[in-house]
């Protein structure tokens, strides 16, 4: 490398302009919540994965304490203070919680003990009226909320997805997951009733899936449109645009946002135009970023690599329209993507296959288990069946006392090495 | 102590090895003390908990990364290493995220005595049994659901074993188990005198065992053991009465136990999967066997669980019904590394111990080594002196 | 009355004489020997500084990570309860003892009565510890007890961002090629050391007094360090080296040999 390079903790720079003004959508929705609350309208925390729909068809406003964790991972109080997401976890770990613990569940356990839910960015989250949470991706979240609802004394549902292992040809959900999880729905739709007084109505709630199906749909079009060569739409793009589908799926916002971003992507594959001038090399990132180091996207630009795909936060293809049996629908969305390495790990090999992907980085999140554990697996896979090479970058999701330029900087950089030497001996990197 | 809990203790798998040689029966590994084990029980299986070996990896670091679990990863490595072939079978349930991989990487990684029976990609008699366990073990419909899954699990046992499992077997098996938790109640009863009327240490060699050994033998030789302690007026050492709380406590980490007394403490009580959680739970036997076997294990308070409570408070109650008739002086959590259930739970349980019981309370971070469990001697020397004052 | 204290650490031995009101003499010493054999050396020391027999002495009591060694003791306690003791008596408004050692820092929460009431250890890594410090010497090449001194005199601090031991040395070397000053690299890392200190004391919940205790307390540039991370004052006493054995001479004045242990 003929350039010394810093890896300093610092923001993305995004090659598409809807991805650079995507925080506004963030401050907005922030905003929409607090104004939601001063109003008198009921509250939701919650986390990824819940079918938001039915928040927005009861007319809740959710905020996410994952996400509100992420942002606190980039900002400062003041200049010279350290990350909010160090301040918060810092709380916590006094309090007694392990430095071990999900870095997200430090913070925003450190953020409700801090006792002034103001104090904090974008005014923090509004007070909840009820908490949510679900056992899909990982059951750290059904302890972190239990363990919130007590702090806070608010009620908790938690939605109970049964794991998803399918064997062979039989892909489908069993009946009787489907009916218990389906039962869930109702469940949590009663314990909502109950809370607010609001009354569930179909119409409503289909309403909000219209819009819900039709953001879906145009995510997986982008997702598409960015396989091309030279790539249109990168990680640091992606992850600055996922906020909509991932936390506002079942509003006209979400879905305005993405067909802006759709349109700019078209424009960008028309014109020729990619991430980079001379693109020579696709990266995987596999795993949630380091938050509190987006700057890690650009890092291989000088030598010509891109980072092109990201499994985290894509959507998947979602059962069609059933707006006579919406909660059916919704069961059968949740439950028709398997959540075992056996399913996920052939999935990602495909993905690198479309997306023309010749390197993975793989994030080592120290407290994150669901990412990590399968990584040495997924790194294996990624040699064995697409002789593709991958480097793990040790990191915590928002807790950057852990992180250490050093030690990434001289992995990033051997790695690039192996990667440019196949490319110069003219191996095909585009498997 | 008698012999055979401490020779089932000591070496698990030369005991469990000999029973298999002499009676010429199937052993299954399961894992967690919620698996509805008392179903392989009915189908003349014994059901053996998976446990480590504390050693350093051979085999498992390549494939399992090091933040993980260090216990899941232990067992992993001693299966991976042969150290179980002389299991028929393995259940997993979905106890957490890395017990719920553990499926995968069993079946991966571990080498298989039986073949696999392929159709269409799905293997019909499987040598890693998954149990979709429920994540909140209460609600309307967790029972029929949980119930279903069982009927699909006794399935594939048929199919792989090739006999049925009926109702009769399922009660029986019901009824063995039942017999074994009233004289495990009978020995964590006594404990409630001061001094105990066994020590920690023994506690816990008796319900190891009891996971290593069919439960009606088990039961017999408890009974007869029990009856000779009472008839000698046996006592365990004087000690401050200990709260053992925690992950993983098994031949690799009961020295605590031990140490503890070494220091002057004696444990009475626990929040242990080999501990009370083992047998806490009754069976119901008015209810149709395999329902009754699906509420014990949903039942089973394990801190990976939630509930419906409107805000959750269910692991309190269970650590002060096993907390309060034993006049604890004093609480242990010894928790592993990614244990995040027991790590996020911790603060709260810690503060409503000293808040409502006055109970001081001493954390230590476990690593599933001996030597580990050694290094903190210390801290529990330091733990047992401050009390004493 | 004289009670003596031994406290047998992993690089050290120190003791301490207790007349019941006062410590009337002190002895430390850094050796490599067998703690039975260190123990008695410097415990000979000690009564021939002070020049009194050994009948002359009530009970000897031992402490520290050797503890269990001491042949001649009659009897032991942990370094937790002797630290809140000798920190108690010499400065009686004591409520939170911080004692940095070698391998560990730990801190004890007292009882507005003065007892210990609750106490943690970070001995998890070295970086909080006087180790990460000297590992800081080794790669800057200065003499260990100059670091102090060094921070001291730099203006303002380099970054020191990651606080784990392993990546010191890629750390610090990335600060000199920065073009940091040695001054600042050292006010860095005791800035680095006190950060995960501070996050200990914080557990205990910060309530003044709090007493630095231990060797790494003789280093200026740490205590300023502490005190500017804590934001409350903390109190040095006189000879923070042998507070431990000054309490546990203090606890033999107070016990019969404990329960369940025998004594020799």
């Amino acid at each position: 490398m003929e350039e010394e390079k810093q890896v300093v903790t610092k923001g993305s720079q995004k090659s598409l302009e809807v991805a650079r003004n995507a925080w506004k959508f963030i401050v907005q929705d922030y905003a929409e919540g607090h104004a939601h609350k001063k109003a008198g309208k009921p509250v939701v925390w919650s986390c990824a994965l819940v079918e938001k729909e039915l928040y927005h068809a009861m007319g809740l406003h959710p905020f996410y304490p994952e996400q509100f964790a992420a942002l606190c991972a980039v900002r400062r109080k003041t200049p010279d203070s350290v990350k909010e997401a160090v301040r918060f976890a810092r709380i916590a770990e006094q309090a007694g919680y392990s430095s071990d613990l999900c870095g997200y569940e430090r913070v925003s356990t450190g953020f409700v003990l801090n006792g002034d839910l103001a104090d904090a960015p974008l005014d923090g989250m509004a007070p909840p009226d009820m908490l949510v949470t679900t056992s899909s991706v990982c059951d750290v979240r059904l302890k972190w909320f239990e363990d919130m609802a007590q702090r806070l004394n608010v009620p908790l549902f938690t939605l109970d997805r049964p794991e998803r292992r399918f064997d062979g040809i039989m892909q489908y959900p069993k009946p009787h997951e489907t009916r218990y999880y389906r039962s869930q729905l109702e469940d949590l739709l009663s314990f909502i009733t109950e809370i607010t007084g609001t009354k569930y109505d179909p119409d409503r709630l289909n309403e909000c899936l219209d819009w819900g199906y039709k953001t879906n749909e145009l995510r997986l079009e982008i997702l598409e449109l960015r396989k091309a060569v030279p790539s249109p739409m990168g990680c640091a793009d992606g992850f600055a645009t996922m906020y909509p589908g991932m936390y506002c799926s079942g509003t006209k916002k979400a879905y305005e946002f993405y067909r802006a971003l759709r349109d700019e992507v078209r424009g960008k594959i028309k014109a020729g135009k990619g991430q980079i001038e001379k693109e020579k090399f696709r990266l995987l990132w596999y795993g949630i970023p380091t938050w509190f180091n987006m700057g890690i996207f650009n890092y291989f630009e000088p030598v010509g690599g891109v980072f092109a795909y990201e499994p985290a936060y894509n959507p998947h293809p979602w059962p069609p329209r059933n707006p006579k049996d919406p909660l059916e629908e919704i069961a059968l969305r949740t439950l028709t993507i398997g959540s075992t390495m056996s399913t996920t790990i052939p999935a990602l090999l495909e993905q690198c296959r479309e997306y023309k992907i010749a390197g993975g980085v793989l994030a080592y999140l120290i407290t994150c288990r669901a990412i990590y554990l399968p990584s040495l697996e997924i790194r294996r896979a990624l040699e064995k069946e697409l002789g593709i090479p991958s480097v793990l970058i040790e990191c915590d999701l928002v807790d950057e006392r852990t992180f250490s330029e050093g030690q990434v900087k001289t992995r990033m950089d051997a790695f690039a090495e192996q990667i440019l030497k196949k490319h110069e001996s003219g191996k095909s990197l585009n498997n | 102590m008698h012999e055979i809990f401490a020779r089932y203790a000591e070496n698990r798998h030369e005991a469990v090895k000999k029973w298999k040689q002499e009676t010429g029966k199937k052993v299954f590994g399961y894992f967690c003390c919620l698996t509805p084990e008392e179903i392989l029980y009915a189908a003349d299986i014994l059901p053996v908990r998976i446990t480590g070996t504390g050693e350093p990896l051979q085999q498992a670091d390549l494939h399992v990364p090091p933040n993980s679990c260090a216990f899941a990863r232990s067992c992993l490595d001693a299966g991976m290493r042969g150290m179980y072939d002389y299991l028929d079978g393995v259940v997993i349930p979905n106890s957490c995220d890395i017990i719920f991989n553990m499926e995968f990487f069993w079946r991966t990684l571990v080498p298989r005595p039986t073949k696999p029976a392929m159709i269409a990609g799905v293997d019909i008699k499987p040598y890693v049994h998954y149990i979709n366990y429920p994540e909140k073990i209460t609600g309307r419909e967790v029972v029929p659901y949980y119930v279903e899954v069982l009927k699909n699990f006794k399935q594939d046992l048929e199919r792989s074993l090739n006999r049925s499992i009926t109702d009769d077997d399922l009660a029986r098996a019901v009824s063995a188990y039942n017999q074994d938790k009233s004289q495990m109640k009978r020995m964590y009863e006594m404990r409630k005198s001061d001094p105990a009327g066994l020590s920690g240490y023994e506690a816990w060699q008796i319900t190891y065992s009891s996971l290593l050994m069919p439960k009606d033998k088990h039961a017999g030789i408890l009974k007869g053991y029990l009856d000779e302690l009472e008839s000698n007026g046996h006592k365990a050492p004087e000690g401050i009465r200990i709260y053992l709380s925690g992950s993983a406590m098994d031949q690799v980490n009961a020295d605590i136990y031990k140490i503890i007394e070494e220091s002057g403490g004696q444990v009475v009580s626990d929040d242990l999967c080999v501990g009370t959680r083992s047998f806490w739970y009754p069976l119901n036997e008015e209810l149709p066997p395999l329902e009754a076997i699906a509420r014990r294990s949903l039942g089973t308070a394990c801190p990976r669980s939630t509930v419906t409570a409107r805000i959750p408070e269910n692991r309190w109650t269970h650590l002060l019904n096993t907390a309060k008739d034993f006049n604890i002086e004093g609480a242990i959590f010894y928790v592993l590394k990614c244990c995040d259930a027991r790590l996020g739970e911790f603060p709260h349980l810690r503060d409503k111990l000293k808040t409502e019981l006055d109970i001081p309370v001493l954390f230590l971070e476990g690593d599933y080594t001996s030597e580990g469990v050694e290094q903190m001697r210390s801290r529990v020397e330091a733990f047992i002196e401050m009390i004493e004052g | 009355m004289l009670y003596a204290g031994i406290d047998v650490g992993a690089q050290s031995v120190k003791a301490a004489l207790f007349d019941g009101q006062k410590m009337v003499g002190s002895v430390c010493t850094v050796t490599e020997e067998a703690a039975d054999e260190a123990a008695r050396a410097v415990y000979a020391d000690l009564l021939q500084g002070v020049g009194i027999q050994r009948q002359d002495v009530e009970k000897v009591w031992a402490t520290g990570w050797g503890a269990a060694d001491v042949s001649f003791a009659d009897g032991k306690s942990s370094e937790q309860l002797c630290a809140a003791r000798g920190a108690r008596w010499l400065l009686p408004a004591a409520r939170t003892v911080v004692d940095i050692g070698a391998e560990g820092c730990r801190v004890m929460k007292l009882t507005p009565e003065g007892t210990l009431e609750d106490f943690a250890n970070n001995s998890k890594c070295a970086s909080g510890t006087g180790s990460f410090i000297e590992l800081g010497a080794v790669y800057l090449k200065v003499p260990v007890e100059e670091m102090g001194p060094l921070s001291l005199a730099a203006e303002g601090a380099a970054e020191v961002s990651s606080t784990c031991a392993v990546f010191a040395e890629s750390v610090i070397i990335s600060k000199i090629h920065e073009g940091e000053t040695r001054a600042r690299i050292a006010a860095g890392i005791h800035r680095a050391a006190a950060t995960r200190i501070v996050e200990l004391i914080g557990r205990m919940g910060f309530i003044e007094d709090i007493i630095l205790i231990g060797g790494a307390a003789m280093n200026p540039g740490l205590a300023k360090a502490l005190e500017e991370m804590a934001g409350v004052p903390l109190r040095v006493p006189e000879n923070p080296r042998v507070v431990v054995a000054l309490g546990a001479a203090i606890q033999a004045s107070l016990k019969r040999s404990r329960r369940g242990k025998s004594a020799s």
